[in-house]
């Protein structure tokens, strides 16, 4: 097969992908929630810490309910900022007004959510059910809908004309109320429609029908291998292949961890192991490819040329940045390396999975990676000692695999400079042989 | 002052390479700005720029990014130089591209 055929597949591949403006304003939008994240997180870590004094004085202190809501805003409201992100996200994207189309959408989504009204009719509580990681579908789906509606009547034109002289911002406030009033209405018959199923709500209907299948799916270990094959095989030919492989779970994988991290609240098991963040547990040990073990493996090179990278390579590696090895080695189209890149994380990826399923391991918390903390810090700030402990292992895995395939491509390089060394010899003695002969 | 921009997934890799495109155009006195940014903000931080430089692990997307950059040259970086972190080799080719 021809190499160049495959290399241009996978880059059609990847931008079709990619290039899905749903997906994308999914993917992105989410990610614009990083800092509730975080905040989340750190919540998370504060609130929950097992040191049975620290536990013994927030409650004594009355302080557990304000340690709680970082935590509780970060999953447990998370579809709010979500469907407002991703709203935002798609309209950028079209080139329109992000804010216009991230209000309607977190207008739509609060219609087609079931509120409770008291006695007198008026507007009593908003149930929290649907505002987690249960709603995150609905947020997706109403994030995009409402933002297309909006785009899609901007761009026809279809808005209330002002006659000239009419200053822009009244004009383009006006501009607004026939999308506006479209999505509103359509909203409000996807709330009465849906009210008159056995699933009570468009929530209902898309958590059964949608959500339930796909995270069940999406939470299994071969949609995990698959992830993390994928990943590999598209850094091999040097394509961001977590980029793409995440463009399409971790709109799933999200809610998984959500999930996740509200068990971990709750002192309850977590649902799923496979999640965003086991995926990030399994192969990433300095990067894509495990290639920390890698790096270690050069610094033990008797050509300097290998020992200069890795000295290059080392501080990012920590921090999970790994192109200066995937690019500069390279291992992208290398023959010899592209064994172990690809092998190495998926004998990680069952060995975690087994050390999780087995209880080695504790369970996946859903705290998303805190940005700025190392391999092994990072891994115990999310998952305690024994998640600290397995990327140990997971290094000397790395070590270990990466080791043989190493002083094979080593002994190559080698003997490639000494071929070339030897032509310049040869070269000069020639040229030696030549003057003596004149 | 020329503006230049970066991108890749993140804005993470891309960012050391910035550190070291710096140390190349102080030593060549060439009065830029270099940033590093996500693809997905191509947008709002590479439309005003004077060239934009595309790692090669998001070189996917470089018709997305030539969309989102109209009339700007947008080019993909070598990837041996991108692995070596070449600051003077991708100075070279963002001379090339703006014409100086």
């Amino acid at each position: 097969m021809n190499m160049e055929k495959i290399t241009d597949g996978l880059m059609k591949v990847s931008s079709v992908i990619q290039e899905n403006k749903y997906i994308g304003a999914i993917s992105d939008g989410l990610l614009m929630t990083m800092p509730l994240m975080i905040v989340g997180a750190i919540g998370s870590i504060v609130n929950s810490l097992g040191i049975p004094a620290w536990q013994e004085f927030l409650t004594s202190s009355g302080l557990k309910h304000i340690t709680a809501l970082p935590n509780e805003i970060g999953t447990n409201m998370f579809a709010l900022f979500a469907v407002f992100a991703i709203g935002c996200r798609f309209a950028k994207g079209e080139n329109k007004d992000g804010m216009t189309a991230g209000i309607l959408s977190l207008m739509s989504f609060m219609m087609v959510t079931p509120l409770e009204f008291n006695e007198a009719g008026a507007m009593a509580a908003i149930p929290a059910e649907w505002l987690g990681a249960a709603g995150l579908f609905v947020a997706m789906l109403m994030g995009l809908v409402a933002a297309k509606v909006y785009c899609t009547f901007i761009e026809k034109k279809i808005v209330i004309k002002m006659p000239p002289g009419v200053p822009p911002v009244i004009e383009r406030s006006f501009a607004s109320i026939l999308p506006a009033l479209s999505v509103a209405f359509l909203s409000l018959l996807l709330a009465f429609v849906f009210a008159l199923t056995p699933f009570n709500s468009l929530h209902g209907f898309v958590y059964q029908i949608i959500a339930k299948p796909l995270s069940g799916l999406s939470g299994t270990f071969p949609a995990l291998l698959i992830a993390v094959l994928f990943t590999h095989v598209m850094w091999s030919i040097g394509i961001h292949g977590t980029m793409i492989a995440l463009t399409v779970f971790y709109p799933i994988w999200a809610a998984l961890d959500m999930q996740n991290l509200a068990a971990y609240n709750a002192g309850e098991p977590a649902p799923y192991i496979v999640s965003m963040q086991f995926f990030f547990l399994c192969a990433f040990a300095g990067g894509a490819g495990n290639t920390i073990g890698l790096v270690l493996n050069m610094f033990t090179s008797k050509n300097e040329v290998n020992r200069t990278l890795a000295k290059l390579a080392i501080v990012p590696g920590l921090f999970g940045i790994n192109e200066p090895i995937i690019f500069g080695m390279p291992i992208v189209l290398n023959p010899i390396m592209i064994i172990p890149f690809i092998v190495c994380p998926a004998v990680t990826t069952v060995l975690a999975y087994l050390a999780c399923t087995m209880g080695v391991i504790a369970s996946p918390t859903g705290i998303s990676a805190i940005a700025g903390a190392p391999i092994v810090v990072s891994q115990f700030l999310q998952g305690g000692v024994t998640w600290a402990v397995w990327m140990v292992i997971e290094i000397v895995l790395s070590f270990v695999i990466y080791r043989p395939f190493f002083k094979m491509y080593e002994k190559r390089q080698l003997a490639e400079q000494s071929e070339e060394e030897q032509q310049k010899n040869l070269g000069k003695i020639s040229e030696g042989f030549e003057q003596m002969t004149k | 002052m020329k503006k230049i921009v970066l991108l890749c997934a993140a804005g993470m890799s891309t960012s050391m390479l910035v550190q070291k495109m710096k140390q190349a155009a102080e030593s060549e006195n060439y009065e830029c700005s270099i940033d590093a940014h996500a693809v997905s903000t191509a947008r709002d931080t590479g439309a005003d720029a004077d060239v934009v430089l595309l790692a090669p692990q998001a070189r996917f997307k470089l018709n997305d990014i030539k969309k989102a950059c109209p009339g700007v040259p947008v080019e993909c970086i070598d990837m041996k130089a991108y692995g070596k972190m070449d600051g003077k080799t991708v100075m070279q080719q963002v001379h090339r591209l703006i014409g100086d």
